[in-house]
């Protein structure tokens, strides 16, 4: 479904990473990390680099075919537009636009989230404007639906209630989603895939299962700490106080606590993060 | 049985191993008896909000355990009809009862503070029965 290599673009520098159709991927970062710059490279609205690849939906953004246009949906961080218009009068402007659309889920979201439909768009909260967002990007159910931060202007009963909508709608249909979010306990819920991007860099990437059964954190002890090669685990963010040492490493499914005793380390205590925890020990 | 399933989010533990683990539970329990269909991957992701994959993977481990079947087209059901014993019920609580005396100590309370603890929790906390089960 997405293909990215190399890619560079404004904040992001060489992003490598591949998401398969019907996965969910959360897309994790600190603002300003890159995340928006990806979502709208993805969506066509940024050039892309020599030397990069990257394709959606089996083209380079922008390049897509007529037909395949109506198979993305996106829900962008603020939504603007429609200003003068009733919700019933902008999504009579927009439907005709979308062969697929699906006015009876249009309805059920539309009721779900009681949003008032007399009113006019610039009238309607922060909240109320990215729950319509919402509705406009899922009503004609398209393969690929890109979210910015969708959840940042939602109370947490909203929220829920699109996590739910989200999960049924990819249920039914086995849409390819990716979400950028800083509710990590949301990504945990929903998502199969992670990606983090730390300064433009994909700090982790991959299975959310995966990782977070494999990405630890060690606690030991090593006054020889430099000397050591720890290369093979791959470690990140090491930090130290005294001879006390922390890192998360990569588990790649072996008893770590034994491999890295034998390497010398002394005091082995793994421990494994949430999300949440991981975002944190990346930023320390 | 859905109403009996529940994960959190922000555990340490991966969700597909806290399904797993609790469905596991309820077997040994005794709570699902042989035969007792699991609900859909769907119905599961569904009311727990969760990634299908996620609720796929536990219910491929639970296959490959051998804990439940996949007779041809059709549902999931428990394989074992069993309760497991005591002692194999109590293994199961083997790693919260080592986390929570490491944490006690960690805290320097005594043994007995510890059991007058597990004897109030246990007074006071109740957990969903299957009789609720449509």
């Amino acid at each position: 479904m997405i293909k990215c290599r190399n890619l560079q673009a404004k904040r992001l520098a060489y992003l490598n990473f591949d998401l398969a159709e019907g996965k969910i991927l959360g897309l994790l970062g600190k603002n300003g990390a890159g995340k928006t710059t990806l979502i709208r490279t993805l969506l066509g609205f940024n050039k892309v680099n020599e030397g990069a690849e990257l394709e959606v939906l089996g083209y380079q953004p922008g390049a897509w075919p007529q037909e395949l246009k109506n198979d993305i949906g996106y829900v962008p961080q603020r939504f603007a537009g429609f200003d003068g218009l009733t919700i019933d009068e902008a999504i009579a402007t927009v439907k005709p636009f979308y062969q697929d659309w699906d006015d009876a889920f249009a309805e059920k979201l539309l009721a779900e989230y009681g949003l008032p439909r007399w009113i006019k768009i610039r009238k309607l909260s922060e909240g109320e404007k990215q729950q319509f967002s919402i509705v406009l990007a899922m009503a004609y159910r398209p393969k690929l639906l890109i979210l910015d931060e969708p959840v940042a202007s939602l109370d947490p009963l909203a929220r829920r209630q699109f996590i739910e909508q989200l999960i049924d709608n990819h249920c039914e249909t086995g849409t390819t989603v990716v979400f950028a979010s800083h509710i990590t306990s949301d990504i945990e819920r929903i998502a199969s895939d992670v990606l983090l991007i730390k300064e433009g860099k994909a700090m982790i990437s991959g299975d959310l299962d995966d990782i977070r059964a494999n990405l630890v954190k060690v606690n030991c002890r090593e006054t020889a700490f430099a000397k050591l090669d720890l290369a093979p685990f791959k470690p990140l963010s090491h930090s130290q106080t005294g001879a006390d040492h922390q890192f998360l490493c990569d588990a790649a499914g072996q008893n770590i606590a034994a491999l890295l005793t034998a390497k010398g380390l002394q005091q082995v205590q793994v421990s494994h993060l949430n999300l949440e925890d991981l975002f944190l020990e990346l930023h320390a | 049985m859905i109403h009996l399933l529940q994960v959190n989010p922000s555990s340490g533990e991966p969700i597909y191993q806290q399904l797993t683990e609790q469905i596991k539970r309820l077997i040994a329990a005794g709570v699902l008896l042989e035969g007792d269909e699991l609900p859909s991957v769907r119905q599961v992701a569904s009311s727990l909000s969760i990634n299908p994959m996620t609720v796929s993977r536990s219910y491929q481990m639970l296959l490959s355990e051998g804990l439940v079947l996949r007779p041809r087209g059709q549902k999931m059901r428990v394989a074992q009809a069993q309760a497991s014993d005591e002692q194999a019920r109590s293994e199961m609580l083997q790693p919260l009862v080592d986390d929570l005396v490491k944490q006690a100590k960690q805290l320097q309370l005594e043994l007995s503070a510890v059991q007058s603890l597990l004897a109030q929790s246990w007074n006071s906390v109740t957990i969903p029965s299957d009789d609720a089960d449509n």
